[in-house]
């Protein structure tokens, strides 16, 4: 997927219809059509969105509201108001259906900020190193290798403890591992791009050095880094629940299925419920996350087969 | 291969280095170390007098060089008199708190536990084996599942066998593994009752968290050996070793199985180091008393060096296994070494 040598050199647009097959666009969506799994992916993940952008619609009942009242109910459960608990209560009495809806909230925005505030770090060291090479290579690769090599999770633990469990500070802490992955395959990319004569080009053209980087090179490493995204997507997701799992999630009230899962655990013999649906709607989340993945690297990227490992 | 071994040494060597900054600045990042160890009403004069006491009020090279090399030694090459007098005085008095001396890490020491007041490092091992054991069942467990799944999955490629195992892989790498866990104890130890919630008492007791912790290992592994296998049995020697009238079983796993491995060993090793580096949240889930266990409960307690020895000595454990499965990799396949 490399653009158009000549255009680039010119710095001609070339009009998309006249010289062009099918798009990437158009070429997705025709394999997406020969494969249900990544339809239902697509599926699962527009209904998660939508939740996460609109809960209060979908949200049959109040996530905060309490009522020792209703302790520990049964999925099904009525209670005199004539509301239906679908899902049971929690110990708190609170609507398992509701906390889930809104609990896609957190999950999504701490998933999807990671990823681009890992993005934009990582492609960025990425580009600068693959284009300069030289020492300023060795050094960031350096440092890509021996972070990499820092068991993460304890880490990770560490520093959300010691910084205060914020969403902010939990984003944070994710983006500093991913953004050694985008840097590292994007610098490959780079090392193998900066050859091409496009490069030359504009750069006998008089193109500023920045203007190379971001409008020649960054196009060209765009669709790598899509499929990065969404494969890290899913372990993004894992990694907040797990915090909030431990305790090291944004606080409550706030409903998290991380902290709902944590919640379930004191309860596991009397009320199996509340461990039961929020890592249910979880797994099928970063599930449906990442068949779309498989998808978009399958179409944008045949040659990453083996990152996905 | 020696100067490829001596260079991996190397780089090993200074990745623990950077570990070991990374640990002492764990507590620096938030600017002021002892609020962090405060409870949260203590008092600014509390909090500036515990940072005078602990030390946290010194220039932050002099913190570093006491973190590695210990207080005494510091005070001594410094010739701070009246430092060491202080920490003497301490020594002396076996009411006063323990946690302002340390020997150094150098000396293996991360400081005294604020809670228990014994050494920190000493805790951690203390709880290490209980790691080690629930990282090398979780190991036993994927590899058991993970390598006849895999190669049944090649070799009956397209049927409902490799469907399944490969359905199965792809939710096994979805799954939060301990919400997986949760389902195991609600299954077997609630509903079933056939084995135990948490804890650990008997040899069974290991059962549920190894299949926890093992869930993301099984699921690779088994994707790597599918892999594998699918592109060895594609090869000449294969289809030689068919065409002499060797029995088809005999072939997958002598001919094919066998070639596939290199890659697979790799990754087992990989997996030990992972899950040696952490099953934090697998021993969380089911009690289990190794370091991520103690490591939790520290973090609740604000009890920081214990937190800051778990990670240096984890962290030294992981990058110790991948040096060493590098260096087998490099073994088995004399090409690596070269590249």
């Amino acid at each position: 997927m490399v653009v158009d040598d000549r255009a680039a050199t010119l710095d001609i647009e070339i009009d998309e219809d006249m010289e062009r097959g099918p798009s990437d666009f158009q070429l997705a969506m025709q394999e997406l059509k020969r494969r249900p799994p990544a339809i239902f992916g697509a599926f699962f993940v527009s209904l998660v969105i939508i939740f996460a952008l609109v809960p209060e619609i979908f949200s049959p009942l109040d996530p905060l509201s309490q009522d020792l009242g209703r302790y520990l109910k049964a999925p099904g459960y009525v209670d005199k108001a004539g509301d239906t608990y679908w899902l049971g209560t929690d110990q708190q009495g609170r609507d398992i259906l509701s906390r889930i809806i809104w609990g896609s909230r957190i999950s999504l925005i701490v998933g999807i900020a990671a990823v681009i505030v890992s993005g934009l770090i990582g492609i960025t060291v990425g580009i600068f190193a693959g284009y300069f090479g030289g020492w300023v290579d060795t050094i960031i690769s350096r440092i890509i290798d021996t972070a990499l090599a820092v068991p993460f999770i304890l880490l990770a633990i560490s520093l959300v403890a010691i910084l205060g469990p914020s969403l902010q500070n939990i984003v944070l802490v994710i983006a500093l591992r991913t953004w050694l992955v985008y840097a590292r395959v994007v610098r490959a990319e780079v090392l193998s791009i900066k050859e091409h004569e496009f490069v030359t080009g504009a750069k006998a053209t008089g193109c500023g050095t920045l203007r190379i980087l971001f409008i020649y090179l960054f196009p060209n490493v765009a669709s790598t880094t899509i499929v990065i995204a969404t494969l890290y997507l899913g372990r993004m997701i894992i990694i907040e629940s797990a915090l909030s799992f431990l305790g090291l999630g944004v606080p409550p009230p706030t409903p998290t299925w991380g902290g709902m899962l944590a919640d379930g655990r004191s309860f596991l013999d009397t009320a199996w419920w509340i461990a039961l649906f929020p890592g249910l709607i979880l797994m099928l989340t970063v599930l449906s996350v990442n068949l779309l993945g498989d998808w978009l690297r399958d179409v944008l990227d045949p040659r990453m087969k083996r990152l996905a490992e | 291969m020696r100067t490829y071994i001596i260079r991996r040494c190397l780089q090993s060597f200074i990745v623990f280095g950077a570990i070991l900054i990374i640990v002492f600045s764990m507590l620096q990042i938030t600017g002021n170390p002892a609020a962090v160890l405060m409870p949260l009403d203590s008092t600014e004069e509390d909090i500036q007098a515990f940072s005078k006491e602990m030390g946290f009020d010194q220039p932050i090279p002099i913190q570093f060089a006491k973190f590695m090399l210990g207080s005494d030694l510091v005070d001594d090459l410094l010739g701070a008199e009246r430092e060491k007098e202080k920490v003497d005085e301490l020594e002396r008095d076996p009411d006063a708190p323990k946690i302002v001396r340390t020997k150094g890490v150098i000396r293996g020491d991360f400081g005294f536990s604020y809670r228990h007041e014994i050494p920190a490092m000493g805790l951690v091992l203390e709880h290490f084996p209980n790691t080690v054991l629930l990282a090398l069942a979780a190991v036993l467990i994927a590899v058991v599942i993970s390598i006849p799944a895999g190669v049944l999955s090649a070799t009956f490629r397209n049927t409902w066998i490799d469907y399944t195992s490969s359905v199965g892989a792809m939710f096994g790498q979805s799954m939060p593994n301990f919400w997986l866990g949760l389902l195991l104890i609600i299954f077997f130890a609630v509903y079933l009752g056939w084995l135990p919630t948490s804890g650990y008492d008997a040899w069974y007791y290991i059962i549920l968290p190894a299949i926890t912790a093992g869930l993301y290992a099984t699921a690779r592994i088994t994707r790597l050996v599918r892999s594998q296998m699918l592109d060895v049995l594609g090869m000449d020697y294969v289809r030689t070793a068919r065409s002499k009238g060797i029995v088809e079983w005999i072939v997958v796993v002598r001919h094919a199985l066998k070639n596939a491995s290199i890659p697979v060993v790799t990754l087992v090793g990989f997996e030990l180091g992972i899950l040696l580096g952490g099953t934090v949240v697998t021993e969380a889930v089911f009690a289990w008393p190794g370091v991520g266990f103690l490591v939790v409960d520290a973090i609740n307690n604000q009890d920081y060096p214990i937190v800051q020895a778990a990670v240096a000595l984890l962290a030294f454990v992981f990058v110790f296994v991948n040096l060493v499965v590098d260096i087998l990799y490099a073994w088995l396949d004399p090409r690596i070494s070269y590249s």
